[in-house]
């Protein structure tokens, strides 16, 4: 038996309902915050100790501190030679929860690593970014550390990253830039269209 | 009858049995790796050590050589069994590679299960120390070995010894460098090569078929029953539908043995391990085609049932039903044989209806478990009665020879593809001469070519049906996935033509149908589906067979 717990609505006062009220509440908060980062900024200008002031980040030209461990597009590893560090074993297919991993093994022409991915790719329109493929990865081959996170595109087929696209990614940023390097860093966009070779 | 206890559960059990088998009547498993049900016992494994109280003394002994004798008190979980189990494992696992990610053999290994259960100790080993043998050598052409992985438990070795009669792999070299290999000047290419995979407890030897294919945690299990030869061998089909976008969508992953004591014991033979292919093969018929009118823009079964109603009716009533010829097929099940029968003998007064043809494709044969008979079902049709009736009634060969002749004014064929057993200018002949073919086929063929309307058949992953085999027992196969496109089960296609040509029967299910086979058949008297169970039951008209162990009949010994 399923539990059902039933959820008390309260109904909606007089008061509330007359709608007006509520919207001069909802405007005093506005309205508060205006006059109070107003006075908080002018304090600052002619010296005083004010509480910290809001700003706005001029995106997309700046952007906020992105943390090291922030989840964004993914990107797989490779070998000091190369070739993919995974070994396609697909326990990062077997743990994300929304099917997006697409791996094919095949034999590696490496004789001393016995499989390695003919095709990987990753459908990020699925994906939900929680990052549990990098944990599943016994061969830490794939990880979402590239900085990419703002990611826009106008087709479909942008989004689905095939591996060489996954391995170029990696070339593309480094470890150096962490941590705390993203902060205010100007946010790349990347032309997937071109990479991806979708369309 | 030794009655014994374990872990202070009392059990009689059989004479001449030993502790592993006797404590699975209890559903308590001791752990082992070299003794398997179906070979001869070596004791080399160490891994299923028990406690052992008897005449008044304590011991360790191994459940795999230890006969069960009266009075036996055997403990299978104390501390001292679980330190010697610990140890015994830090020993396997002292050189072995651990590879489990990349391992084909991970989730259903088991030293990875004993690991977990019985080990979970930390390695004693530095990495770097670790001995390092060959991996990936190409042991037969269809198995490849891992000898890093092997933990020389000789199952593989033994059977083939003892129950193919031939030495191709061996134990060679000494202490920790004994390595697996080919017997010198041999390769592991018998018949029944795919069955060191299934009997390897770890994943040193993999299937070339299966290998990296899936991992073993995708794959999803039904009972079956293998449709390559007429002995019927108990399988496992292992397939997975959900990624469809590896290797070209193929639905069965790989075939394994199911264990039936009087049909194939643990094993099956390479060529119905590997026959599954042809469920997925690019040539299935997925649409119903009409090759008179409507080849171009498609038809509906329906309809194709329709008309073939609608001949079959103006030609009985015309020449009467001896210018209907019916060609069944020894590869359809019990169910499509019988509503088969049902419609044309019982209800149309066909009489010439066969489901032999002479000269159909045979495979090799051999003492073990291949039969050259490479139908399911022969035995099955013979004892539901699809066969030539009433005096005047032609049998496959005649039907063929009839045909020829333009005999027929209507041809139902199941599977057969005639332009395999006639010339060119025959067929010719019978195009010509004969009104209207009805073909049923679960494959493209010349067949499918050149009939007027063809129906997609399902086939036996795709449907739940029981077939006969040769020895008359009746087994049933469960469906795993639906069929193919448009495909159907063959009966219910006889079903539906049934119900337009005015014959009553109400079944919706096989189930259903078996269940009237039993009624209105002699040899299947008072059988029903749900008695069959998984391991099939006789024809009530065959003996139940003597139990023959499946072995070759010249076995070498284990050493
Ligand atoms: S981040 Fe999560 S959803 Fe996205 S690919 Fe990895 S496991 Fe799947
Ligand atoms: S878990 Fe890592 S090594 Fe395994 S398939 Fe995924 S990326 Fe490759
Ligand atoms: S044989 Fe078993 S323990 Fe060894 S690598 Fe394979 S799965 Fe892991
Ligand atoms: S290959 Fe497998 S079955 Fe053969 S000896 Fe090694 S572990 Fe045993």
């Amino acid at each position: 038996m399923i539990d059902v717990k039933p959820v008390n609505r309260s109904k909606l006062t007089i008061i509330q309902n007359s709608y007006y009220p509520e919207l001069l509440k909802g405007l005093g908060v506005t309205m508060r915050h205006f006059f109070g980062n107003l006075a908080r900024h002018t304090g600052r200008a002619i010296g005083l100790k004010t509480k910290d002031p809001m700003v706005t980040i001029l995106y997309p030209e700046k952007t906020r501190h992105i943390a090291p461990r922030w989840r964004g597009r993914h990107r797989l590893m490779t070998r000091p030679d190369g070739s993919p560090r995974c070994v396609a074993c697909m326990m990062c297919e077997t743990a994300c929860p929304d099917d997006c991993i697409k791996i094919t093994a095949g034999e590696s022409p490496d004789g001393r690593i016995e499989k390695y991915p003919v095709a990987f790719e990753i459908d990020l329109l699925r994906c939900c970014f929680c990052g549990l493929c990098v944990e599943a990865c016994p061969e830490d081959a794939i990880r979402m550390d590239s900085g990419y996170v703002a990611l826009g595109g106008v087709t479909r087929s942008e989004f689905y990253l095939d591996r060489d696209f996954l391995l170029h990614n990696s070339e593309m940023t480094t470890h150096a830039q962490f941590p705390g390097e993203l902060d205010g860093m100007v946010v790349k966009r990347v032309d997937l269209s071109k990479q991806s070779g979708g369309h | 009858m030794p009655r014994i206890q374990i872990d202070g559960k009392p059990v009689e059990v059989p004479d001449g049995l030993n502790l592993i088998e006797a404590a699975r009547l209890l559903n308590i498993e001791i752990p082992h790796y070299c003794y398997h049900s179906g070979l001869s016992v070596v004791g080399s494994c160490r891994m299923c050590q028990i406690e052992l109280e008897f005449n008044g003394r304590k011991s360790i002994a191994l459940g795999c050589n230890t006969l069960a004798a009266d009075g036996m008190q055997i403990t299978t979980t104390s501390d001292e069994i679980r330190s010697i189990r610990r140890a015994v494992l830090e020993f396997y696992l002292q050189h072995h590679p651990l590879d489990c990610p990349i391992c084909d053999d991970a989730g259903e290994c088991d030293l990875q299960n004993y690991y977990m259960e019985h080990g979970l100790h930390d390695s004693r080993v530095d990495l770097a120390e670790k001995k390092h043998k060959h991996k990936v050598i190409d042991v037969g052409p269809t198995v490849v070995l891992d000898s890093e992985r092997c933990i020389l438990c000789t199952r593989c070795v033994r059977f083939c010894r003892e129950i193919v009669g031939k030495d191709q792999l061996g134990v060679y070299g000494h202490g920790s460098d004994a390595e697996l290999m080919n017997v010198p000047g041999t390769k592991l290419d018998n018949d029944y090569a795919g069955n060191v995979v299934d009997l390897c407890p770890v994943g040193a030897l993999t299937d070339k078929d299966f290998r990296f294919k899936r991992r073993v945690w995708y794959l999803k299990r039904t009972p079956s029953v293998c449709t390559g030869c007429s002995r019927g061998c108990n399988i496992s089909i292992d397939w997975e539908t959900s990624r469809s976008y590896k290797d070209s969508g193929r639905r069965i992953q790989r075939l394994k043995p199911r264990y039936n004591k009087m049909v194939n014991e643990w094993w099956i033979c390479d060529r119905g391990r590997y026959s599954y292919h042809a469920v997925d093969a690019p040539n299935r018929l997925l649409m119903p085609i009409s090759n008179a009118e409507e080849r171009e823009h498609g038809v509906s079964i329906n309809a194709i049932l329709a008309r073939a109603a609608a001949k079959i009716e103006a030609i009985i009533d015309q020449n009467g039903s001896a210018s209907i010829a019916v060609l069944g097929s020894a590869h359809s099940s019990n169910e499509d044989l019988f509503m088969l029968k049902r419609l044309f003998a019982d209800h149309l007064k066909v009489q010439n209806i066969d489901v032999n043809l002479p000269g159909e494709a045979n495979g090799s044969e051999d003492q073990i478990l291949m039969k050259a008979d490479l139908a399911p079902n022969r035995r099955g049709a013979q004892a539901i009665g699809a066969v030539p009736w009433g005096g005047e009634g032609q049998n496959g060969e005649a039907i063929l020879e009839g045909a020829r002749e333009g005999e027929f004014e209507i041809l139902i064929i199941v599977d057969h593809d005639l332009t395999q057993y006639l010339g060119e200018k025959a067929l010719h002949k019978l195009r010509k001469h004969t009104g209207y073919i009805l073909y049923l086929s679960s494959h493209s063929n010349g067949m499918s070519e050149i009939a007027d309307d063809v129906l997609p058949l399902a086939m036996w992953a795709e449907r739940a049906a029981t077939y006969t085999n040769f020895q008359g027992r009746i087994q049933r196969t469960s469906q795993a996935f639906d069929p193919l496109g448009l495909a159907t089960p063959e009966w219910k296609y006889w079903y539906e033509l049934a119900a337009m040509l005015g014959c009553k029967c109400d079944y919706e299910t096989p189930q259903e149908v078996f269940n009237a086979i039993g009624e209105h058949t002699e040899s299947f008297k008072g059988l029903r589906w749900d008695d069959l169970g998984d391991q099939g039951l006789m024809l009530t008209d065959a003996p139940e067979p003597a139990y023959r162990k499946i072995q070759c009949p010249n076995p070498l010994p284990a050493y």
